[in-house]
C-alpha cells in the first residue's frame, strides 16, 4: 500500500474489459488527481467515463493496473470494504434523481451518517448532524425553513441537485464524484450550481472529479481531462453498457 | 433502518394496504374458521351430558346416538316395558328418561317421554333445560316445544297441534282426532331440544289409540275423555337415557345391559360415542381448516407478489440508497423489515377483523339459535397459528429481499431506469 501525500487518485496501467468484449474500454497508462484538485472529465458519451467513475468508487474491478484512492489499493479491498471504503471516502452527485422521495430533504442529506462511522463523527465533530445539514443545506443557498418539511418531489430539479450535492459533501469525504450534475439544469442554473459546488467542495477540502460532456464547463476547474487523451483503448463501439 | 423502510412503506401505501389486507384477511379466515371448528366440537359434544348410558335395542352405538339424542335417523327396534321397568330397578340406576320417538309434527320430532326429561337431562356444561313459557306436561294431550319449533311455526302457549305419524317434513297420516295442545315453550338450548315436541308417554300412546296395524280403525273415533280414563301404559320405549348413582359403576352397569338376556339391548356411553361421531364429521372440519390453510398460503403469495412487483419500480430507490452509502445487505434488511411490517400489520388488523365476525357471529347465533359465544382473548393455538403466519411472513419476505439483494449487486451504482 503506497500513501502518496499529494494524490487523492492514482491509476497505473489500468486496463479495462467489460466481459464478453474483446476490445479493452479502458486503457490509461497514468491519471491522478491532486488532494484538493478539481478536475474536469470530458468525453463523448460512450467513451467510458462512467466505467471509469465506476472503477474508482471500487464498484468495478480492473482486469490489469492500480487503483489507489486516497491511499488505499482497491484491489486489496473484499466486497464488504469495498462498500465500506465507498461511503467513507466518496460523496456522489448523479445526473438526477439522487434522492429518496420519502425521506425529507434533512433526512436524505443525512443518509451517509447512517451508513459511515465515519462521515458520523466527521459531520458531528463540532455540532450535531442535524445542524450540519442544515449548514450545508444553507451553503447550498436553499431556502432552508421554506424546504425543510416539504417533500423532495416538490422541489425543482436545481433545488434537488443541490440536496444532493450537501449530501455529497456531509462528512467531508476526501473524494467527490459527480456524473453529468449540471446536464439537467438550463445553463444559467448550471453556472450558479457550479459556484456553490465549488465553494463547498473548498470548505471541505475534498478533491472533484467532475464528469460531463459540456465542455463549455471546463473554464473553471483547476485541470481538464478528455478522457479520450488519456484513453489508449480508442476503437470503441461498445456504448450501452455504460449509461 | 427501520425508519427508512416504515417511510418507504408509507410512500407506498396503496400497495402496503393491499398487502396487509390480504394477509388481514387470511389471518381473520383461519381464527374464524378455527374457532368455529372448535366451538362447532364443544357444542356437538356437549349435546349431552349428564347421561351415564344410552340403551336402545342392539344396533349400533353411532346409530343409538344419532336417534336418541340427535333425532337423526330411525330405531330399528324398541325395548319393551318390561325390560325398561328391569333397568329402573337395578340398585346403581338412580333416574332413567325413557324417549319415544316415530311421529312428527309439521317436520319437528315428536319425542314422548315422562316428566324426568325435564328434572334429569342436561346438556352444555350440566345445564339443565328451562321452560321459557308456560309449564310441563300435565295432561296426556299437553306438549312442550322447544324454542326453533316455537319460533318457526310461531306458536305460542295454549295454541292446538296436530301431530302426524311418521316423521317426514310432509304429514304422512295425520292423528287429527286427538288435538294437542303447547303447555310450554322451553328456553333455546343450541341442541336437538331446540327442535322436538315433547309429549308424554300416555299421550303418544292416546295418538295411536284407534290405530291397528299402522292404519286408522274407521269410524267416529274414541273421543279425548275416554282417551283420559284409558289405560295408557306404553307397551315400548324407543331408548332411554340412564342416570347412575355413582359414575364408577357405569362400565358394570354397560355390560349388564349389553348382556341382559330377556332382549337384546345395548348400551353405550355417550362421550365415546360421541367422540366416534365427532371422527366421522371431523372430515368436514378438516376439509375446512385445509381451505384456510391455503388462504393463508394466498395471503402470502400475495404478499411476496406485492414485494417482488415493487422491486423494479423501486430499482431507482434502491441505486440512491446504494450511492448514499447503503451496503447490499442493508437492502435485503430494508426488504425484510418491510415484509414484516406488513406481516405484523396484517396480523393486527386480522385479529381485529376475526373479533369483529366473531362478534357479529355471536349476534346472529343469539338471535336465531339463542348460542352464546364468548369474545375470548386468543388462546395457545390461536398464537401458534398466528407465530406460524409470522415466521412464514418472514420466509415470503426472503425471497424478493434476496432478488434486490441480487439486483443491487448487479446494477452496482448507476441508475438504470
Amino acid at each position: 500500500m503506497i500513501k502518496s501525500p499529494e494524490a487523492i487518485v492514482q491509476l497505473d496501467n489500468l486496463q479495462f474489459i467489460w466481459p464478453g468484449n474483446v476490445h479493452a474500454t479502458l486503457d490509461i497508462d497514468h491519471f491522478s488527481i491532486g488532494q484538493r484538485e478539481r478536475v474536469f472529465l470530458k468525453g463523448p458519451s460512450g467513451s467510458g467515463k462512467t466505467t471509469l467513475l465506476s472503477l474508482i468508487a471500487a464498484v468495478l474491478s480492473p482486469q490489469n493496473g492500480r487503483i489507489v484512492v486516497d491511499g488505499i489499493s482497491l484491489d486489496t479491498l473484499k466486497g464488504g470494504q469495498k462498500d465500506q471504503f465507498r461511503v467513507d471516502r466518496i460523496g456522489m452527485v448523479f445526473q438526477q434523481f439522487n434522492l429518496l422521495p420519502f425521506l425529507s430533504v434533512q433526512d436524505n442529506v443525512q443518509l451517509p451518517c447512517k451508513f459511515s462511522k465515519q462521515r458520523r463523527a466527521t459531520a458531528s465533530q463540532s455540532h450535531t448532524i442535524t445542524e450540519e445539514a442544515n449548514r450545508l443545506l444553507r451553503a447550498m443557498r436553499l431556502p432552508l425553513d421554506d424546504i425543510k418539511d416539504r417533500p423532495v418531489t416538490e422541489l425543482s430539479v436545481g433545488q434537488q441537485q443541490r440536496v444532493a450535492v450537501a449530501r455529497a459533501l456531509i462528512g467531508r469525504p476526501p473524494l467527490i464524484i459527480a456524473d453529468e450534475p449540471t446536464s439537467a439544469l438550463d445553463s444559467d442554473t448550471r453556472q450558479a450550481f457550479l459556484a456553490l459546488l465549488f465553494a463547498e467542495v473548498e470548505t471541505a477540502g475534498s478533491a472533484l472529479l467532475f464528469v460531463s460532456h459540456d465542455a463549455s464547463l471546463a473554464g473553471s476547474f483547476d485541470r481538464s481531462v478528455d478522457l479520450t487523451d488519456i484513453n489508449a483503448a480508442t476503437d470503441n463501439e461498445h456504448q450501452d453498457s455504460f449509461a | 433502518m427501520i425508519g427508512i423502510a416504515w417511510r418507504s412503506i408509507c410512500n407506498r401505501w396503496p400497495t402496503a394496504l393491499l398487502a396487509v389486507l390480504a394477509i388481514a384477511m387470511s389471518v381473520a379466515l383461519i381464527l374464524t374458521v378455527e374457532k368455529v371448528r372448535r366451538d362447532a366440537r364443544s357444542s356437538f359434544t356437549q349435546t349431552v351430558s349428564g347421561t351415564d348410558l344410552i340403551v336402545g335395542a342392539r344396533s349400533g352405538a353411532i346409530q343409538l346416538l344419532l336417534y336418541s339424542v340427535f333425532r337423526i335417523g330411525n330405531a330399528t327396534n324398541n325395548i319393551s316395558w318390561e325390560s325398561v321397568e328391569d333397568i329402573k330397578n337395578r340398585p346403581a340406576v338412580d333416574w332413567l328418561i325413557p324417549i319415544s320417538l316415530g311421529d312428527s309434527h309439521a317436520g319437528f320430532r315428536v319425542v314422548g317421554t315422562s316428566k324426568d326429561y325435564f328434572t334429569h337431562f342436561r346438556y352444555g356444561d350440566k345445564q339443565p333445560l328451562k321452560i321459557a313459557k308456560g309449564a310441563i306436561f300435565d295432561d296426556v294431550f299437553d306438549a312442550v316445544i322447544g324454542s326453533q319449533v316455537a319460533a318457526q311455526l310461531g306458536y305460542e302457549v295454549n295454541t292446538p297441534i296436530v301431530v302426524a305419524h311418521g316423521t317426514g317434513s310432509v304429514a304422512l297420516v295425520e292423528h287429527d282426532r286427538q288435538p294437542f295442545r303447547v303447555s310450554g315453550i322451553l328456553a333455546p338450548t343450541g341442541t336437538p331440544v331446540d327442535q322436538a315436541v315433547h309429549v308424554s308417554l300416555e299421550g303418544i300412546e292416546a295418538m295411536h289409540v284407534d290405530w291397528r296395524n299402522g292404519a286408522e280403525v274407521k269410524g267416529e273415533g274414541t273421543d279425548s275423555d275416554t282417551i283420559r280414563r284409558m289405560d295408557l301404559k306404553p307397551a315400548a320405549v324407543t331408548a332411554l337415557l340412564v342416570g347412575l348413582k355413582s359414575r364408577a359403576a357405569v362400565f358394570r352397569e354397560q355390560r349388564a345391559i349389553n348382556t341382559y338376556r330377556e332382549e337384546p339391548l345395548l348400551a353405550v356411553l355417550p362421550g365415546v360415542a360421541l367422540q366416534q361421531l365427532w371422527n366421522l364429521v371431523g372430515v368436514a372440519e378438516k376439509a375446512l381448516l385445509i381451505v384456510s390453510i391455503c388462504v393463508v398460503f394466498a395471503g402470502l403469495v400475495n404478499l411476496m407478489s406485492v414485494l417482488l412487483a415493487g422491486l423494479n419500480e423501486r430499482r431507482r430507490e434502491m441505486a440512491v440508497l446504494r450511492s448514499a452509502g447503503a451496503r447490499p445487505g442493508h437492502v435485503f434488511l430494508l426488504l425484510c423489515i418491510e415484509s414484516t411490517v406488513l406481516t405484523l400489520g396484517g396480523i393486527i388488523a386480522g385479529l381485529a377483523l376475526h373479533y369483529v365476525l366473531v362478534a357479529l357471529g355471536s349476534l346472529f347465533m343469539q338471535n336465531q339459535y339463542g348460542i352464546t359465544i364468548g369474545l375470548a382473548p386468543p388462546d395457545l393455538t390461536d398464537l401458534k397459528i398466528l407465530l406460524a403466519i409470522a415466521i412464514a411472513g418472514l420466509l415470503a419476505g426472503t425471497l424478493p429481499a434476496l432478488q434486490a439483494y441480487r439486483k443491487s449487486l448487479a446494477d452496482g451504482l448507476t441508475q438504470r431506469l
